[in-house]
């Protein structure tokens, strides 16, 4: 087929592209163009095609993986199909998203030579460009630190780094952010913005966060079961807020509320909270809109006796005794409460829900639960009392089909073994997998992975459940699959209390009545989610944001809106 | 020592071993000595401190009294002219052949356990000075440079960096096992051998696996394998201070061998047949040219 494509940029004609070993095809028909500089994002929910596309871009396709191919790729007017990674490595830069995998090398300093070493690109130019990325992604003088030494964040800027020492053409960037906690989020786009600003450079990026994009790119592809959805300039794709919507990609709040406010008023719709509050003003001023209700009370659960309670708990890590982890915490959780921890890596949230779960104990102070000390419990009497969920359930699963994944909790508390077949079939239904009592638990997606270690932790039957960041690795539509599962045992009184340990905002401003900040090993607020979340001097020191819609408030302090709205809901309730 | 050439290190390693393989009597224990005594002395200037010594010596604290107990009991040289002073006999007696009885602990045989601990212990000092003065990129391109094939080197030192990363998979998964009640810490050792370690290893397997994939993407994407020839990052050559180091080092070793062959008996032929096949070669190939 003849293409009118110009040679010198990066366009896919028509591709569609299949694994060897699957079915379906990956991609279908998928077309983009971007001349020299341009910053494309690729959006979509999970299985559409998002990674596969990086690992054509990248050659990884069929380098690594085999397939077969349709239509044409051209990158700088090369073909990755027809050339071996290494070469098409000249050309196109890649990070990946696990901060972790992709540094190769014991040292910062061999990390960022290692790729242009392997083209031989004289040593004093290596130094040279070395000492130059570093500088860019804000890791100047880096050079001697070790992988272990650095944070997620710094460790995703050192691969980014990395591969800006092999001067792509084309940098590729697959959901760089989304293991990542909110500060090392930040950290991550200021480098990919540094980088765009150092000119030149065109790049494709992968996420999930739409308001990560709205700045950086000039395009957007949203992609739904390896097809096109939309394609377009990013102002024009995010306006179609509808569109965008139902196909599992998650518009801004501020777009969202604008798309409420259509059905009332002749207004444009708004991407950026920046000029989307300019107009709300303006309709404030022209008494088109006013605040006219008053926040929901919300339908209070009466709180019981407490259930967790710590008292001046302190913990440092083996080998580390001078740090404290955890300094002097003294908490009282209540029976009925669905709480919220968040803070950043490093904060202390994870050791403190650690020491309720008998994984830690404490150095210094208590836990008790209902006034056991939960340090002199083994941890098959707690895990009857405090269930954890953990972020990755391949940490956890290792048998042959999901009903043994389950047994092998329940035998080890000891439940009697006429029992155990009732409680498996019972954890299974609630998760909603009991059509997979004897599917091999690898076979299943990682989101049923996620509800059978879910089901693991229920049918020990805790009356407290922990969970450790909930939407991790779930799209727009199964964001909140967990918790809703965790809420709705809360409701029915099957959980006494729920902890949700988490980065995501909207997460807590939709479920946790309570939310805990911490940072440095302290509690440093505690109270109502509202309160909390108007704290803006609190939430600075923990480096965290206000949902948007909490943002959005305080710009509009004057026209009398409530300073703690948390969601579009919210504010679409006082405004209506 | 840190600014030394690994090849150097590497060529200083290699001398060592030959010269703790042909010992074979006690009196020996005066050569092994003196290497032993350089080789500190080399760790001072590598600003390696001597408490590791206790730390190697811990280590291997079993093995050294496990040695000097048997070779107590069972070291006898009566063929070979050597007298037996027992130190204290046990109330049993039982003669094996060659002469010795292992009723009998006798002083010979303690001081041979004794010099085959030191033997022990200069092999093992050796190794710091390459290891820990060495930083793993130098490693990487004098390993390269004495023609080890770079993937080789490359993987011994992606290892380097991937061990603290496996054993950090390692701890997650047993506290996310200890969730389900499963608590391997609390295990006896039999228990742990015969079933405990399924619920750890599967999903370490597993996850390694799943990693290795994304490594493989990674080193590759970097231009791992493209025909140009590799950019030395160090300066690994042989150069004045090399030279210098080698040549005490080289003084050194003449001196042990000087204590071996004044020291007693010893097949000197064979010593020289060695030294002109094995040794020589060994270290003219090491030598960058």
């Amino acid at each position: 087929m003849e293409s009118n494509y110009k040679t010198g940029t990066v366009f896919f004609d028509n591709v569609s592209y299949k694994y060897e070993d699957t079915e379906n095809p990956a991609l279908e028909n998928i077309s983009f163009e971007l001349s020299e500089g341009e910053f494309l994002a690729v959006m979509g929910p999970n299985g559409a095609g998002k990674t596969t596309l990086c690992f054509l871009l990248s050659g990884v396709c069929p380098g690594i993986w085999a397939g077969k191919i349709k239509g044409k790729i051209n990158i700088f007017g090369k073909d990755p199909w027809v050339q071996p990674i290494y070469e098409t490595a000249r050309t196109v830069g890649i990070v990946l998203q696990d901060p972790e995998t992709q540094l190769l090398m014991p040292g910062v300093d061999m990390e960022l030579a290692f790729g242009p070493a392997n083209f031989g690109v004289p040593k004093e130019e290596i130094l040279m460009r070395t000492k130059n990325a570093l500088e860019i992604v804000g890791l100047a003088g880096f050079e001697d630190r070790t992988p272990q030494e650095l944070s997620g964040g710094q460790k995703q800027r050192v691969a980014l780094a990395a591969t800006w020492c092999m001067q792509p053409r084309l940098l590729v960037l697959d959901e760089p952010t989304s293991q990542l906690d909110p500060l090392g989020t930040v950290e991550v786009l200021d480098a990919i913005q540094q980088l765009k600003k150092e000119g030149k450079v065109t790049t494709i990026m992968i996420t999930h966060k739409t308001e990560e994009i709205i700045d950086l790119a000039d395009k957007i592809l949203i992609l739904r079961d390896g097809k096109s959805i939309d394609y377009g300039l990013t102002d024009e794709v995010l306006s179609r807020t509808k569109i965008i919507e139902e196909n599992g990609v998650r518009p801004p709040d501020i777009s969202q509320l604008f798309l409420k406010l259509q059905e009332r008023f002749q207004v444009e719709p708004q991407i950026s909270l920046y000029q989307g509050i300019g107009k709300i003003e303006a309709l404030f001023k022209d008494r088109k809109l006013s605040v006219k209700k008053a926040l929901p009370g919300g339908g209070k659960k009466e709180l019981g006796e407490p259930i967790l309670i710590t008292e001046n708990l302190s913990y440092s890590y083996k080998g580390y005794e001078h740090i404290k982890a955890l300094k002097n915490i003294n908490l009282k959780i209540y029976e009925g409460e669905f709480v919220g921890i968040i803070g950043q890596n490093g904060s202390g949230k994870t050791t403190l829900v650690k020491n309720f779960v008998g994984i830690l104990q404490a150095t210094e102070g208590n836990a008790f639960f209902r006034g056991e000390d939960l340090s002199k419990l083994d941890v098959s009497d707690v895990a009857k009392k405090v269930g954890m969920v953990l972020q990755n359930p391949d940490y956890q699963l290792f048998t042959i089909s999901a009903d043994k994944e389950i047994r092998f909790g329940l035998k080890n508390i000891g439940v009697p073994d006429e029992e155990i077949e009732d409680r498996v079939l019972e954890a299974l239904r609630v998760v909603g997998l009991e059509k997979e009592y004897n599917t091999f638990p690898f076979r299943l997606s990682f989101g049923d992975r996620r509800k059978l270690a879910v089901a693991t932790v229920l049918a020990m039957r805790p009356e407290i459940l922990i969970m450790d960041e909930p939407t991790t690795a779930q799209d727009y539509w199964g964001r909140y699959l967990l918790a809703d599962l965790a809420k709705d045992l809360f409701d029915k009184g099957l959980l006494k209390t729920v902890i949700m340990i988490t980065h995501d905002m909207e997460l807590v401003a939709r479920f946790a009545k309570r939310l805990i900040v911490m940072a440095d090993g302290e509690i440093i607020a505690d109270g109502p989610t509202r309160d909390v979340f108007y704290q803006k001097d609190v939430l600075k020191r923990a480096f965290l944001k206000p949902p948007q819609m909490t943002q959005l408030a305080s710009a509009l302090q004057e026209y009398n809106i409530p300073q703690d709205v948390l969601s579009v809901e919210d504010m679409i309730h006082i405004l209506s | 020592m840190h600014r030394m050439s690994p090849i150097a290190k590497l060529i200083y390693v290699l001398l060592t071993l030959p010269l703790v393989l042909i010992v074979t009597r006690t009196a020996d224990i005066l050569m092994l000595l003196v290497w032993l005594v350089y080789t500190l002395i080399l760790w001072q200037f590598g600003k390696i401190k001597l408490r590791y010594l206790a730390k190697v010596f811990r280590l291997f604290l079993f093995v050294c009294i496990f040695i000097i107990v048997i070779q107590g009991f069972m070291y006898a040289r009566v063929g070979l002219g050597e007298s037996q002073t027992p130190l204290f006999k046990l109330p049993w007696s039982y003669q094996i052949a060659g002469g010795a009885d292992l009723g009998v602990f006798t002083l010979e045989g303690f001081l041979f356990g004794i010099m085959i601990v030191v033997r022990v212990i200069t092999a093992v000092c050796a190794l710091p000075l390459l290891i820990m003065t060495t930083s793993p990129s130098k490693l990487l391109d004098g390993l390269t440079k004495v023609k080890v094939p770079f993937s080789f080197a490359f993987m011994l030192v992606t290892a380097i960096r991937f061990v603290p990363m496996v054993d950090a998979t390692w701890s997650r998964i047993v506290e996310a096992q200890k969730l389900r009640a499963f608590n391997i810490d609390k295990m006896n050792f039999i228990k742990k051998a015969i079933s405990a370690y399924i619920p750890i290893t599967t999903p370490l397997v597993l996850i390694l696996l799943r990693q290795a994939n994304d490594l493989e993407i990674a080193i590759e994407s970097r231009g791992f394998g493209a025909p140009e020839k590799r950019t030395f990052m160090e300066d690994v050559g042989i150069h004045a201070r090399e030279i210098a180091f080698l040549a005490i080092t080289v003084l050194v070793y003449a001196f042990c061998l000087w204590f071996k062959f004044n020291t007693g008996s010893f097949n000197t032929a064979t010593l020289w047949v060695q030294i002109l096949t094995v040794y020589i070669p060994m270290i003219l190939q090491l030598l960058p040219f």
